[in-house]
C-alpha cells in the first residue's frame, strides 16, 4: 500500500477486573490502518470493540502491547500529553457523552478550537457555521444541548469531531442515536471526509453500515476474527 | 502560551454557576456561614479586648494599692510623690456607710469616698459621666445604680443621718460595675468627708512606678510599707488579689475576658473546621456530578490545567460571593456582640468600627480556604481518565456489599432500604458529613453543658453548699450567748455561729517559692449543719480536728498544696499592738469546691474551737448562719433585714452587705457569669446554625444528584408522597446517625470545655451534662433532616418525570 | 383488566394531542394535533426521524410529561386529568415502562428492583411479591442473577430485568422507549422476543424504535414526521 501508515496496533491485550475476577477483553490484537482508510470495527456487545477504540484514542491504556498513531507511541504520553495530542491530531464522536450541557451547540463546536488555540476568532466563527451547516444544525446553533434531540446532539458531536480539521477521526456508534435517514446523511459526511484524505474509524454493531465502509474488522471474544477490505 | 481559559470555558463556568443556582446558593451559604461566624467571633473578641483595655488604660490603674489601717495624713501623699521609686501617688478616703433612696426603705450598704482634687486626678482616675463633680454638700454617685441626678438620698454615717442631693454620676473603671453586683459609691469633697466622718485621712494609697516591672513594683511597695511602718502606720494589701502590687495592665475583668476569649476562639476554630469540611463536601459533590463532563472535555482536548481553571474559578467565585455576603453581616454582628458583651462588663462600648485583623482572616477564609480544600477533589477530577469518566450512563453508581445485605433483609420495605442504601452510598461523603454534623452536635452539647455547669455553679451549688439561707456578718465578734438569742425570732429554725477573719497562708515547705496569700478563714463548729462541703480531694473537717485546714480548690492550686501538706498560717491581731497574734503550722486535710469567682473569694475552713484558741478569743463569733422557714428564696433578703434590726435592738452591729443571703450571693454570681453564659448561648446558636446548613447542604446535593432516579421511581409508580418519604427517611437517617455519634462523643468533650472555661474564669465547678442539649440536637437534627430534604425533593417532584429523566 | 378483542373498543385513544416547548423566545412543536387509536393486544412500533416526536408521544401516553392540548384516554380514563399522586398510582398499576438505558436502581438487587413497583402500588402480599418477582426474573431468564446488583450484570441482562420490573404489577400495557437501542444485536433479539411473547400473552405493547428491521417485524407501524403521523399501517381490520 502506497499511503502512509497511520495506526499500528501491536499485540494489544487488555484485562479488566469485573467483580472479583479479571476478564480479558482484548487478546493479543494486531492490525494496521493506513491514511485515507474508512474502517468499521464490528462485533457483538462484549466483543471488545469499544475497548479497542479506547486504546486507539488514548482514552484507556493496554495491559500489554503497543499502539502507535501517526508515529506517536501513545504509551509515552501522559494524561495531559494525551489531551494535547487529541486536541490537534484526532477527533472523537462518542455514543452518549456528547456535548457540554452549559454551552450552546455552536459553543460546543467552537470549544476544541479554543482549547487547541487554533484559528483566529473570526475564522472560528466561520468554521463553526460551516460545520453546523454540514450536519444540518444551522438553525440549532444557539440552542442548549438539553433542548435538542439525541440525534441532533450526536450530529453536533460529529461536527465537533471535525472542528480542528484532524486527519484522523474516531466514532463509537456515531449514528447510534439517529433515525435511518439522518444516519445515512451522516454516513455521507463520513465518506466525504474520507474522500478528502481523512481517515475514519468507527465502531458499530450494524453490519449494514459496516458494509458501506471500505474495510471491516470484526471482533469476537476479544480477537480479530475477520479483517476484510471491500 | 495561549489563554488557558477560553471564552467558551468561561461560558461553561457561568452556566455551572447560574444554571445551577440552587447549588451555587448552597455552596455560597456554606462558605458564608463559616466565614461569618469566624469573622463575628474574632471581630467581637478583638473589639471587647480593645474596648476594655482602652477603658482600663484611661483609668491609669495604679501598680501599688495599699490600705493604711490608721489612715495616711494629707501631707504624706504630697511627700510620697517626691520619692524616686514612685511616679505618681493618689490618696482616697473611704468610709463604709448605709444609704436608702427614701425614708421608709431599708438601709443598704454603700461607700463614701473623697479625693483631694477631682479635677486633677493622677491615678485610678474617676471620670465624670454626667452632671458635675461634688461640691460642699452635693454629692456625685457611681453610675449604674438606681440613683439619678437631682435625687435626694439619705445617708447613714455611724447612725448620723444626712440628706445628700446628687448632682453628678461618676464612672470608676477600676472597680466592679453595678451590673456585676458592686455597692454604690457616693463621692464627696475632702472637707465634707471630714465633717461627716470626723476623719481627714486617706485609707487607700495608690501609686505607680516608673517603667513598670513586677519586681520594681514589689520593691517600691515593700519600701513604702517600711517607711509607713516607721511613721507608725500599718499598710495592708488592697488589690483584688490581696497583694500590695499588681500589674496595672490587668483589669479586674481580665479573667472573664480570658474565659470569653477561650470560648470564642474554640468555637471559632470548630466553626471554621466544620465549614471547611462542608466546602470540601460540596466541591466533591459537584466534581462527582460532573465527572462525565470532565471526561468529555478531556476527550476533546482539554488539558488538566484547563479543567483546573474551570473548577477553581467556580470555587473562587463561590468564595467571592460568600465574602460579599458575609463581610457586612459579620461586621454588623461583631459590633452588636461586642456592644452587648462590653456593656455586660460595665464598660462603655466604643463606637461602631471595623477590626481589620479578623476582617483579613475572614477574607482569607472566603478566598483561599475554599480553593485550598477544593484542590484535592478538583485535582482528582482533573486527573480522572477519560475512560473512568465516561464509564457509566443511565443511573450511575455501583451497589456495595451493604446494598446486597440490605437487599436480603426481606422484612424491610423497599423504599426504606433504598433510603438506607442512599444514605450509605458514598462512604467518604457520609464520613465527612457525619464529622461535620456530629462535630456541630458535640460542640453544641459541650457549649450548653458548660453553660449549665456555670449556671449550676452559681445557682444550684450555692444552695447545696449553704444549707442555711441567711448569713449575717457582724462588725466585730460578739458572744455566742448574745448571738443565739436570735433563735427566738419567729421563723428562725436553727442558728450556727462562725468566727471568720482574713489570715495569711503560705506553704510550710521551705523549698516552695509560692508567695503568701490572703485567705478568708472560716472557723466552723464541727460538725457543721450550715455548710455541706463538696470535696475535690482529701476529706472534710471532722469533730476532733485541731490544726486542720480545708482549702478552696483555687487557693490550694495557687499555693501548690494538697491533702497532707502543711501550711504556715498567720492570724492578724485585732488590737493593733502587734501584727500577728498567731503563727502556726496547720495541716491541709482536704480541698473543696468554692463556687465563687477566685478574685472575689478565697476560702479556707478550720475548726472554730482551734481558731478561737489561737486568737485568744472566748466563745465569740462574727458570722451567724440562720436556717429559716421561708416561703421562697427571694424572700431571704427581707428576712435578713429583719434579723439585722433584731440584732440592732440588742446593740449588736451587723455589717450591711448585699451578700446576706445565699439567694443574693448566687444571684450576684450569676450576674458575674452572665456575660459568659450569654456568650455560650450565642456560640451554641452559631454552631447549631452551621450544623443545620451542613445537613441541608448535603441533602440538597444528594437530591440534586438523583433527579434521574426520582424520575425512574415515578415512572414505575411512585407517588410524590413516596418520593418525599424516601428523601425524608434519608434525611432522618443522616440526622439521627449524627445524633448517636454526638451522644457517644459529647461527654468527654463537654467536660474538657467546661473545666477549661472554669479554670480560665477561676471558679470551681461540678460538671453538669446538658441532657437538654442532647434532646435539642435530636429535635434539631430531625427537623433539619426533614426540612432540608423536603425542599429539594419537592422541586424534583414538581419537575415533570420527563425532565427528571433527561436531567444531566 | 381483561380486554376482549371482539369488543373492538380502543385501549388507547389519542385525540388532537399537541405538545410544544418553549425554547428561549421561540416555541417548538414536538407534536402537532396527533390523533390515533390503539386496540388491546396490539404490538405497535413508533418510528420516525430524530426529533419527530416519538419519545414525546410515549411520554404523553405514560403521563410522565404534560401535554399542551388534546386528550389521551387510556382504558377510558383521561391521563391529563389525574392529579400527580393518582397518576403515579395509575401508572404503577396499568403501565410498564422499559427505558433505553435500563434505569435499574443501582443500589438494589434485581429481585428488589422488580419488587419495588409492587410495593409502590401496594399490591400482593409480602410473600407473594417475592415469589412473583422471582418468577418474573425466571421468565426473562435471570433466575441465577436475582440477588445480584444491576452493576454486576451485563446490559442485556439489565434490560431483561427491566422488562421483568415493567411486568411487576401485571399491567395491560407495556411501553418501550428504544428498549433495544443500547444493546448489541444478540441481546436486542432476546429482548425483542420477550416483547413478542408479552403480546402473545395478551399485553398491548407500544415500542419506540429506530431499528427498521425490528419495526418491520411488528404488525403495526406508526411513523411520525415533524410532530405529525406520516404513515400508520397495520392497524387491526376492525379499526
Amino acid at each position: 500500500m502506497s499511503s502512509k501508515l497511520l495506526i499500528d496496533v501491536q499485540q494489544v491485550t487488555k484485562r479488566f477486573p469485573v467483580g472479583h475476577h479479571e476478564v480479558e477483553v482484548l487478546k493479543d490484537i494486531s492490525f494496521q490502518v493506513h491514511e485515507g482508510e474508512f474502517v468499521a470495527i464490528v462485533g457483538q456487545s462484549g466483543s471488545g470493540k469499544s475497548t479497542l477504540l479506547n486504546m486507539l484514542t488514548g482514552v484507556d491504556r493496554p495491559t500489554s502491547g503497543e499502539v502507535f498513531v501517526n508515529g506517536q507511541r501513545l504509551k509515552d504520553l501522559s494524561e495531559d500529553g494525551l489531551a494535547h495530542w487529541r486536541r490537534r491530531e484526532i477527533g472523537i464522536v462518542f455514543q452518549f457523552f456528547n456535548l457540554v450541557p452549559g454551552l450552546t451547540v455552536a459553543q460546543n463546536i467552537r470549544l476544541p478550537m479554543e482549547l487547541a488555540d487554533l484559528y483566529t476568532p473570526l475564522e472560528r466563527t466561520a468554521r463553526v457555521a460551516a460545520l453546523l451547516d454540514q450536519v444540518g444544525l444551522a438553525e440549532r446553533a444557539t440552542w442548549l444541548p438539553s433542548r435538542v434531540s439525541g440525534g441532533d446532539q450526536q450530529r453536533a458531536a460529529i461536527a465537533r469531531a471535525n472542528a480542528n480539521d484532524p486527519r484522523l477521526i474516531f466514532g463509537d456508534e456515531p449514528t447510534g442515536r439517529q433515525d435511518p435517514r439522518s444516519a445515512a446523511a451522516c454516513f455521507d459526511l463520513f465518506q466525504e471526509w474520507v474522500d478528502t484524505g481523512k481517515t475514519f474509524l468507527m465502531v458499530t454493531h450494524s453490519r449494514a453500515l459496516a458494509a458501506r465502509t471500505g474495510r471491516t474488522i470484526e471482533l469476537a471474544d476479544g480477537r480479530v476474527i475477520r479483517d476484510e477490505v471491500h | 502560551m495561549h489563554d488557558v481559559f477560553t471564552t467558551t470555558l468561561r461560558n461553561k463556568v457561568w452556566f455551572d454557576l447560574w444554571g445551577a443556582r440552587q447549588r451555587t446558593v448552597q455552596a455560597i451559604l456554606t462558605i458564608a456561614i463559616g466565614a461569618f461566624a469566624v469573622g463575628m467571633i474574632l471581630g467581637s473578641l478583638q473589639g471587647v479586648i480593645k474596648d476594655t483595655e482602652r477603658s482600663w488604660s484611661a483609668s491609669s490603674a495604679p501598680a501599688i494599692r495599699l490600705r493604711v489601717v490608721e489612715g495616711a495624713p494629707a501631707d504624706l501623699v504630697e511627700h510620697l510623690e517626691t520619692r524616686p521609686d514612685l511616679s505618681a501617688v493618689e490618696g482616697q478616703m473611704e468610709y463604709a456607710i448605709k444609704w436608702r433612696p427614701a425614708p421608709d426603705t431599708p438601709w443598704q450598704a454603700a461607700t463614701l469616698v473623697a479625693r483631694d482634687d477631682y479635677t486633677n486626678q493622677k491615678l485610678s482616675i474617676l471620670s465624670l459621666e454626667s452632671g458635675a463633680w461634688p461640691t460642699r454638700r452635693e454629692m456625685a454617685v457611681e453610675r449604674g445604680y438606681p440613683i439619678a441626678i437631682g435625687d435626694q438620698v439619705e445617708l447613714n454615717i455611724d447612725d448620723h443621718v444626712v440628706t445628700a442631693p446628687i448632682i453628678g454620676t461618676v464612672y470608676n473603671r477600676v472597680t466592679l460595675p453595678a451590673s456585676l453586683g458592686g455597692t454604690p459609691v457616693f463621692y464627696t469633697t475632702r472637707a465634707h468627708f471630714a465633717d461627716l466622718t470626723g476623719r481627714d485621712r486617706y485609707q487607700f494609697l495608690y501609686a505607680s512606678v516608673p517603667d513598670y516591672t513586677p519586681e520594681r513594683a514589689a520593691a517600691a511597695a515593700a519600701a513604702l510599707q517600711a517607711d509607713l511602718k516607721d511613721l507608725g502606720l500599718t499598710a495592708t494589701p488592697a488589690s483584688t488579689e490581696r497583694t500590695y502590687s499588681i500589674d496595672p495592665a490587668l483589669s479586674w475583668s481580665h479573667d472573664l475576658i480570658n474565659g470569653m476569649g477561650f470560648v470564642m476562639q474554640t468555637i471559632g476554630i470548630v466553626t471554621m473546621l466544620l465549614s471547611l469540611l462542608l466546602i470540601y463536601n460540596t466541591v466533591n459533590a459537584i466534581i462527582t456530578q460532573q465527572t462525565a463532563q470532565i471526561g468529555e472535555l478531556k476527550a476533546i482536548g482539554a488539558s488538566s490545567r484547563q479543567i483546573l481553571a474551570v473548577y477553581l474559578t467556580i470555587v473562587a467565585t463561590y468564595g467571592v460571593c460568600a465574602l460579599i455576603i458575609s463581610l457586612p453581616l459579620s461586621i454588623l454582628a461583631a459590633n452588636g456582640l461586642r456592644t452587648l458583651l462590653v456593656t455586660r462588663l460595665g464598660v462603655t462600648p466604643g463606637p461602631f468600627r471595623v477590626e481589620f485583623g479578623p476582617l483579613l482572616i475572614q477574607a482569607a477564609i472566603c478566598l483561599f480556604l475554599p480553593v485550598l480544600v477544593a484542590l484535592p477533589p478538583i485535582f482528582g477530577g482533573a486527573r480522572i481518565t477519560v475512560r473512568e469518566a465516561i464509564n457509566s450512563y443511565g443511573l450511575s453508581g455501583d451497589g456495595s456489599a451493604l446494598d446486597e445485605f440490605v437487599g436480603r433483609l426481606s422484612w424491610l420495605s423497599r423504599v426504606f432500604s433504598l433510603a438506607i442504601s442512599n444514605a450509605f452510598r458514598n462512604w467518604k461523603r457520609l464520613l465527612l458529613t457525619q464529622l461535620a454534623l456530629a462535630g456541630a452536635g458535640v460542640a453544641l452539647v459541650a457549649v450548653m453543658s458548660t453553660q449549665s455547669t456555670l449556671s449550676y455553679a452559681s445557682r444550684g451549688l450555692f444552695t447545696e453548699l449553704y444549707q442555711f439561707p441567711v448569713q449575717i456578718d457582724l462588725a466585730r465578734p460578739e458572744r455566742w450567748t448574745q448571738l443565739e438569742r436570735i433563735a427566738t425570732y419567729p421563723g428562725v429554725e436553727q442558728v450556727e455561729i462562725w468566727r471568720t477573719l482574713a489570715g495569711v497562708v503560705k506553704p510550710s515547705d521551705p523549698a516552695s517559692t509560692v508567695s503568701a496569700r490572703a485567705v478568708e478563714l472560716n472557723g466552723i463548729p464541727l460538725p457543721s449543719a450550715a455548710y455541706e462541703a463538696q470535696m475535690v480531694a482529701g476529706r472534710w473537717l471532722e469533730p476532733g480536728d485541731t490544726h486542720a485546714i480545708v482549702l478552696a480548690e483555687g487557693v490550694a492550686a495557687e499555693l501548690g498544696v494538697g491533702p497532707g501538706d502543711w501550711v504556715h498560717v498567720q492570724l492578724p491581731a485585732a488590737d493593733g499592738r502587734s501584727i500577728w497574734i498567731s503563727e502556726e503550722e496547720w495541716q491541709v486535710v482536704g480541698v473543696f469546691i468554692d463556687p465563687n469567682i477566685r478574685n472575689l473569694s478565697r476560702m479556707g475552713m478550720v475548726p472554730r474551737d482551734t481558731l478561737l484558741t489561737e486568737l485568744h478569743d472566748g466563745r465569740v463569733g462574727n458570722r451567724v448562719l440562720v436556717q429559716a422557714s421561708l416561703s421562697d428564696a427571694a424572700a431571704a433578703p427581707a428576712f435578713a433585714n429583719e434579723l439585722r434590726e433584731f440584732y440592732d435592738d440588742l446593740g449588736i452591729q451587723a455589717t450591711i452587705t448585699q451578700n446576706d443571703t445565699v439567694y443574693q450571693r448566687s444571684t450576684r454570681q450569676s450576674e458575674n457569669l452572665r456575660v459568659i453564659s450569654m456568650l455560650l448561648m450565642v456560640m451554641a446558636v452559631i454552631v447549631a446554625a452551621v450544623g443545620g446548613i451542613a445537613l441541608s447542604g448535603v441533602l440538597s446535593i444528594s437530591v440534586l444528584e438523583r433527579r434521574r432516579e426520582i424520575g425512574v421511581l415515578r415512572a414505575i409508580g411512585a407517588t410524590p408522597r413516596t418520593i418525599r418519604t424516601l428523601f425524608m427517611s434519608e434525611g432522618l437517617i443522616f440526622g439521627w446517625l449524627s445524633w448517636v455519634i454526638t451522644l457517644l462523643c459529647s461527654y468527654p468533650v463537654a467536660v474538657a470545655l467546661a473545666e477549661q472555661v472554669a479554670a480560665t474564669i477561676g471558679i470551681s465547678i461540678v460538671f453538669q451534662y446538658a441532657w437538654a442539649a442532647i434532646a435539642f440536637w435530636l429535635v434539631l437534627a430531625s427537623v433539619i433532616g426533614v426540612l432540608a430534604s423536603i425542599g429539594p425533593a419537592q422541586r424534583a417532584i414538581k419537575a415533570s418525570v420527563q425532565e427528571s429523566l433527561a436531567y444531566e | 383488566m381483561n380486554h376482549d378483542l371482539s369488543s373492538r373498543s380502543p385501549l388507547i385513544q389519542v385525540r388532537d394531542l399537541t405538545k410544544s416547548y418553549h425554547v428561549g423566545p421561540t416555541t417548538v412543536s414536538a407534536l402537532r394535533s396527533i390523533s390515533l387509536q390503539i386496540w388491546p393486544g396490539e404490538f405497535v412500533a413508533v418510528v420516525g426521524p430524530s426529533g419527530s416526536g416519538k419519545s414525546t408521544l410515549l411520554n404523553m401516553l405514560s403521563g410522565v410529561d404534560r401535554m399542551t392540548a388534546g386528550d389521551v384516554l387510556v382504558d377510558g380514563r383521561a391521563v391529563q386529568r389525574m392529579p400527580e399522586a393518582e397518576l403515579a398510582r395509575w401508572r404503577g398499576e396499568n403501565l410498564g415502562i422499559v427505558f433505553q438505558f435500563f434505569q435499574m436502581l443501582p443500589t438494589m438487587t434485581l429481585l428488589n428492583n422488580v419488587m419495588l413497583p409492587m410495593e409502590l402500588a401496594n399490591r400482593y402480599t409480602r410473600a407473594e411479591r417475592r415469589t412473583r418477582a422471582a418468577q418474573l426474573l425466571t421468565r426473562v431468564g435471570l433466575e441465577d442473577q436475582i440477588h445480584k446488583l444491576p452493576g454486576r450484570v451485563s446490559g442485556g441482562q439489565q434490560q431483561r430485568a427491566a422488562i421483568a420490573r415493567a411486568l411487576a404489577n401485571d399491567p395491560p400495557i407495556i411501553l418501550g422507549d428504544e428498549p433495544t437501542g443500547n444493546l448489541d444485536s444478540g441481546s436486542a433479539q432476546i429482548v425483542f422476543d420477550l416483547f413478542a411473547e408479552l403480546v402473545a400473552a395478551g399485553k398491548t405493547v407500544v415500542m419506540v424504535t429506530q431499528d427498521e428491521e425490528l419495526a418491520a417485524r411488528m404488525p403495526r407501524q406508526i411513523e411520525l414526521s415533524e410532530g405529525r403521523v406520516a404513515h400508520d399501517q397495520g392497524a387491526p381490520a376492525y379499526a
